[in-house]
């Protein structure tokens, strides 16, 4: 496990917290047109996805890390999405959380000798996956919505600061 | 469904900061006296992230019984994670924050469901059905269990709760 990409792991919060920076409500809520093929959530939904997704895999890597080879069941990511009120909800609190949960979880990471990256957890849908894979798929799944946040906010006309 | 609950919910994050305000980290990490079983086993600090961690992890739960239908859940090991997730390097105040915001956000989708949302339920493997609204109890009440014997641990440490 390259130690650095812990690093990288617990800074990644400051990414989204960026990446909702200097947004207004309506900008949050804006749903992109299907036409313009950047994602047809809001940014405000990414954010919460990305919250929702992040506690969600940080808990099944502690699974990982502190149980022996783990069952974890999958979740319909669609239906928090559509069912869980994202719009009443603060897309900067959301990224709050998600960086507070990194560093928080990265205490841990940092703690663990190289072999435990190796443990595994036994995923309903994926089948069995490595606590490496856990941190890099988490990792990618956050630039993967950041690259769409920052197509949105081209768009939007407030394009995301360097 | 009593609406007030959703209040005391919200509000658990504020009980904890209180619970340990001015507590240093030697406080924090002070391990009961032996043959002080009344006081239980626990330092403060590993009171602390065991909450973040089950409010976390049931938050996740009730999620998906407000967006799945009927979802399976599965139980974990709360010794396991206290005993190997290095609680006693974790940090407390960041715990504190992460548990606080978590409980506002989620207290949010709470406020916007129907009475009936909350006699939704789920398959818990150990615990068999349980229904939002008792999952909700079961978090509101989980606070002040614990908040409890860090009131028993600071009197014993001569820092007593404000």
């Amino acid at each position: 496990m390259d130690r650095q990409r812990i690093n990288d792991f617990a800074d990644g919060g400051q990414k989204l917290l960026r990446a909702v920076d200097g947004l207004t409500r309506d900008n949050l809520l804006w749903q992109p047109p299907a036409a313009l093929e950047i994602g047809r959530w809001s940014i405000q939904q990414v954010a919460l996805h990305l919250m929702d997704d992040e506690l969600i895999w940080t808990s099944r890597m502690k699974l990982v890390i502190a149980e022996d080879k783990p069952k974890i069941l999958n979740y319909d990511e669609s239906k928090f999405a559509s069912k869980l009120f994202s719009e009443e909800q603060d897309a900067h609190v959301a990224a709050e959380i998600l960086d507070l949960n990194r560093r928080q979880l990265s205490i841990i990471l940092r703690q663990l000798p190289d072999e435990a990256f190796a443990r595994t957890g036994d995923h309903s849908d994926i089948g069995i996956f490595t606590l490496e894979q856990a941190i890099n798929w988490t990792a990618e799944h956050l630039d993967h919505h950041i690259y769409y946040i920052a197509m949105k906010r081209q768009k939007l006309g407030k394009p995301m600061k360097e | 469904m009593d609406r007030n609950l959703i209040d005391e919910y919200e509000h658990g994050g504020e009980i904890l900061a209180r619970a340990i305000d001015g507590l240093l980290q030697a406080d924090l990490l002070a391990a009961p006296p032996a043959g002080a079983a009344d006081i239980g086993s626990w330092t403060i600090q590993q009171i602390i992230i065991h909450l973040m961690d089950a409010d976390l992890v049931w938050t996740a739960r009730m999620k998906s019984i407000i967006a799945e239908d009927h979802p399976q859940i599965l139980g974990y090991d709360e010794s396991k994670f206290a005993a190997r997730l290095f609680y006693d390097l974790q940090d407390a105040q960041q715990a504190v924050r992460i548990f606080d915001l978590n409980r506002k956000m989620f207290a949010r989708v709470l406020r916007k469901l129907s009475d009936s949302a909350f006699a939704r339920t789920g398959t818990h493997n150990e615990r068999g059905e349980i229904t939002l609204d008792a999952a909700v109890q079961a978090m509101v009440q989980h606070v002040p269990h614990h908040v409890n014997f860090i009131r028993l641990k600071r009197d014993k440490l001569g820092n007593p709760m404000r």
